[in-house]
C-alpha cells in the first residue's frame, strides 16, 4: 500500500473537547458511514484504574464522540464494547470510571463482548487460523478509541492495540508470547473504519500501560488508517516507528501504511518522550527486547 | 493435630494452605466450600482426603480440632460462631466480622465454648514490625503522641476476580483491618474516640474507595488511618511519632528507620544504607516477593502452639472485635459526620446480648 493515509493531530483538553474532536474528524473526511445500521465503538478499559491516570478512556472524550455520532448519524445503533480480562470486570468498570452514564445519556448501549455470543471466523493470520468474532461486530462502522500510552511488552499501545481487547477469553495474557502477531490478527478480524486516540491524558514509563505517569499532553488524533496514526503516535512517543513490531507487520499484511500525511495546525510534531527519564526508557526497550527474544 | 480448612478461594491457596502444609504435626483433614469443584481442585492439589461443599459437614467431624475460616469476610462470623458451638479451635482471616455485634458473638462464643480464637493480622510478623514493637514497648520513643498510617493497595483485582469484596465497606474492611490493627498494636492503648472523613471518591461506586479515620487514643495519643483502593500503589507505610523519637515503619518492603531529636543526614544516611540491604537481602532470599504471605506459617506455628499449651493465641478475638469495632465506628462517622465513641459502640453490643 504506497497511498499516503491522512492522520489529523488537534490540541485538545476536556473543557473543550468537543469542537476538537469535530474538528480532528472533519481534517481526515469525516465518517464514512454510508448503508452502516450500526457503530461499534471499542474503549480503553486496562485495568482499575480512575481516567485521571491517563489508563483508560476518559468519560468525556467518551462523551464528546456519543455526542458527534448523535447530532451527525442520530438513527444509527451505537454499542460500547469492550472485554473482560484478567485485570478487568468490564461490567463493573464502566459504572466505576463513568463510562456507563455517558452512554445512557446519548443511548448507547453496552455489549460486553467476553459475554457475547460469538461465531469462528476464519482469518489465516500470523498466529490464529480462526478467532472468536462476537456477534455485535456484524455489519458494523467500528471505531476503536484508543488512549495513547507507553506498554512494557510493546513499547506503545495506540489503535492497532486496543483490537487485543475485541478477543473474548478472560485470560488473554497468554498470548503475550505472541502478542505482535495476535495484535496483527485481531485487526484483520476486526480491523477499525476510524480511530480517534484519547491523548489528552497520555501515559509514560515504563510502568504502562496501567500504572506509568500521567502527562497532559492535550491531544486528539484521528484517522481512518490504525497503522498510520499508530506510526504518528509512535513518533510521538519517541519511538521509531519501525521497531514497533505490530506496527511493521500490521504494515506488511496490508492493514495499513506507515507512510501518512499529517494534518495539523501543530508545527512541529509534538512530542512527549521528554516528560519521562531515559533510565525508564532504556527499562521498556529492554522489556520489549525481552519479549521478542521469549516469543521465538 | 487434624484441621480443616473452609473456604478455597485465593487466600486459602496462596496462604493458609501451604503454610499448613509445611507445618510437620499437621494434618489437612478437609476442605470445605459452597463451590465443591473449587473445594475439589484444592483438595486436589494438597492432597486433602474429605471435601464438603458444606462447611457444617465439616464441623460434624470430631477429629477435627481447629478450622482455618478462609471463606467471603460476610461469612466470618457465621462460620466462626458455629465452629465454636462444634468446639473447634478458630483461625480466621481478617476482618473477624463486618460489625459490631457478629464480633461480639463470636468472641462470646468461643469464650463459652472454651476454645481459641485467633484474627489473621500477618503484617505483624514482618521483622520491621516486630522491632518497631519492640522499640515502642522498650520506651525508646517516649510517650506516643501521633501515628500517621498510609495503607493504599490496588483494586483487589490484582488479586482475585471475585466481587463480593466491592462491598460498602470496600477498601476499609479489604486492606483496611490491617492498618488499623498495626496502629492499635502499636500504641498499647484503647481507642476512645473515631472520626471519619473520605468515602466514594469516583461518586460512582457505592463502596467506600478512600477514607481517613481519625482516632483518639486513651493514652491522649492521636492516630490518621489512611485507607485507599485509587493510587495504583502498594504502600503501606506507618510513622510513629514519641516524645523521646521518631520511627518509620515501612510495612512492605520490611524496613524500619528511626531517629531522636533533629534529623540529621547522618541518619538520612543510615536509613538508606539499611532500607538498600534489607531490600537487597529479602530480594535474594525472595521473601520481597511472597511480601505478607511469608507470614502465614509463623501465625499458624503460634497458633497451634496457644492450643498445644494453652496459652493466649498470637492474636486474640478481643483485637479483632477492636478492629472491628473501629471500622464500623468510621462507617457511622462518615453517614452521620460526627465522632463515634467506641466503648459506647461495644458497651451497646454486650448490653443488648446481656440483657
Amino acid at each position: 500500500m504506497t497511498m499516503k493515509s491522512k492522520v489529523s493531530i488537534v490540541k485538545a483538553s476536556y473543557d473543550n473537547i468537543y469542537r476538537n474532536l469535530s474538528k480532528a474528524i472533519d481534517l481526515v473526511g469525516g465518517l464514512d458511514i454510508a448503508d452502516k445500521k450500526k457503530i461499534v465503538i471499542k474503549v480503553n478499559l486496562c485495568d482499575a484504574r480512575p481516567p485521571s491516570t491517563g489508563a483508560i478512556t476518559h468519560p468525556k472524550f467518551l462523551d464528546a464522540v456519543l455526542r458527534y455520532l448523535r447530532e451527525n448519524f442520530n438513527e444509527l445503533e451505537i454499542y460500547v464494547v469492550e472485554s473482560d480480562a484478567r485485570m478487568v470486570l468490564a461490567d463493573l468498570y464502566i459504572r466505576w470510571f463513568g463510562l456507563l452514564s455517558v452512554m445512557e445519556k446519548w443511548g448507547a448501549k453496552w455489549c460486553n463482548l467476553s459475554k457475547d455470543k460469538v461465531v469462528k471466523k476464519k482469518i489465516n493470520g500470523l498466529y490464529f487460523k480462526e478467532i472468536d468474532f462476537p456477534q455485535v461486530f456484524e455489519d458494523c462502522y467500528f471505531i476503536t478509541l484508543p488512549k495513547l500510552k507507553t506498554n512494557i511488552l510493546t513499547k506503545m499501545t495506540c489503535c492497532l492495540k486496543n483490537q487485543f481487547g475485541c478477543l473474548t477469553t478472560v485470560n488473554k495474557a497468554r498470548y503475550h508470547r505472541w502478542i505482535h502477531d495476535v495484535i496483527v490478527d485481531v485487526n484483520k478480524a476486526f480491523k477499525p473504519d476510524f480511530c480517534i486516540v484519547d491523548g489528552i491524558i497520555s501515559m509514560v514509563g515504563c510502568k504502562g500501560p496501567a500504572f506509568g505517569m500521567p502527562v497532559k499532553s492535550e491531544l486528539l488524533l484521528a484517522g481512518k488508517d490504525p497503522v498510520a496514526v499508530d506510526t504518528v503516535c509512535a513518533k510521538i512517543m519517541g519511538f521509531r516507528p519501525s521497531t514497533i513490531g505490530y506496527i511493521r507487520k500490521a504494515e506488511k499484511v496490508g492493514i495499513g501504511s506507515m507512510t501518512c500525511e499529517i494534518v495539523s495546525e501543530i508545527n512541529p510534531l509534538p512530542r512527549i518522550d521528554s516528560k519521562w527519564s531515559k533510565v525508564e526508557l532504556l527499562m521498556l526497550k529492554l522489556a520489549s527486547y525481552l519479549q521478542k527474544r521469549a516469543s521465538k | 493435630m487434624r484441621v480443616g480448612v473452609i473456604g478455597c478461594g485465593t487466600i486459602a491457596r496462596r496462604a493458609h494452605l501451604p503454610a499448613l502444609k509445611s507445618i510437620d504435626h499437621v494434618e489437612i483433614w478437609a476442605v470445605a466450600d459452597v463451590n465443591r469443584k473449587a473445594a475439589e481442585r484444592v483438595a486436589k492439589k494438597f492432597n486433602i482426603p474429605n471435601v464438603y461443599a458444606d462447611y457444617k459437614d465439616l464441623l460434624k467431624d470430631e477429629t477435627i480440632e481447629a478450622v482455618s475460616i478462609c471463606a467471603p469476610s460476610f461469612s466470618h462470623a457465621e462460620i466462626a460462631v458455629e465452629s465454636a458451638k462444634a468446639g473447634k479451635h478458630i483461625l480466621v482471616e481478617k476482618p473477624l466480622a463486618m460489625n459490631v455485634k457478629d464480633a461480639v458473638k463470636v468472641v462470646k462464643s468461643a469464650k463459652e465454648h472454651n476454645v481459641k480464637l485467633c484474627c489473621v493480622f500477618n503484617y505483624r510478623y514482618f521483622p520491621a514490625a516486630q522491632k518497631a514493637k519492640e522499640i515502642i514497648t522498650n520506651g525508646n520513643l517516649g510517650d506516643i503522641v501521633s501515628i500517621y498510617g498510609i495503607a493504599h493497595t490496588h483494586f483487589p483485582i490484582s488479586w482475585t476476580r471475585s466481587t463480593w469484596l466491592y462491598h460498602k465497606g470496600g477498601a476499609l474492611d479489604d486492606f483496611g483491618p490491617h492498618l488499623i490493627d498495626m496502629i492499635c498494636w502499636l500504641n498499647e492503648s484503647e481507642v476512645e474516640e473515631v472520626f471519619a472523613l473520605g468515602g466514594d471518591f469516583l461518586g460512582t461506586t457505592n463502596f467506600i474507595n478512600y477514607i481517613q479515620i481519625l482516632m483518639k487514643f486513651k493514652n491522649r495519643s492521636l492516630a490518621v488511618a489512611d485507607i485507599s483502593w485509587l493510587t495504583g500503589s502498594f504502600l503501606f507505610v506507618i510513622d510513629v511519632h514519641g516524645t523521646g523519637g521518631h520511627l518509620r515503619l515501612d510495612v512492605r518492603y520490611n524496613h524500619l528507620e528511626k531517629f531522636h531529636g533533629m534529623r540529621t543526614p547522618l541518619d538520612d544516611f543510615r536509613s538508606f544504607r539499611t532500607r538498600m540491604t534489607t531490600i537487597t537481602k529479602d530480594v535474594i532470599s525472595k521473601k520481597f516477593f511472597r511480601g505478607a504471605l511469608a507470614f502465614y506459617k509463623q501465625i499458624y506455628e503460634d497458633f497451634i502452639l496457644s492450643i498445644e499449651k494453652g496459652i493466649k493465641p498470637p492474636i486474640t478475638g478481643e483485637e479483632g472485635l477492636r478492629v472491628t469495632a473501629i471500622s464500623e465506628a468510621a462507617k457511622i462517622s462518615l453517614a452521620e459526620n460526627r465522632p463515634v465513641n467506641i466503648s459506647d459502640l461495644i458497651k451497646n453490643y454486650l448490653d443488648k446480648r446481656d440483657g
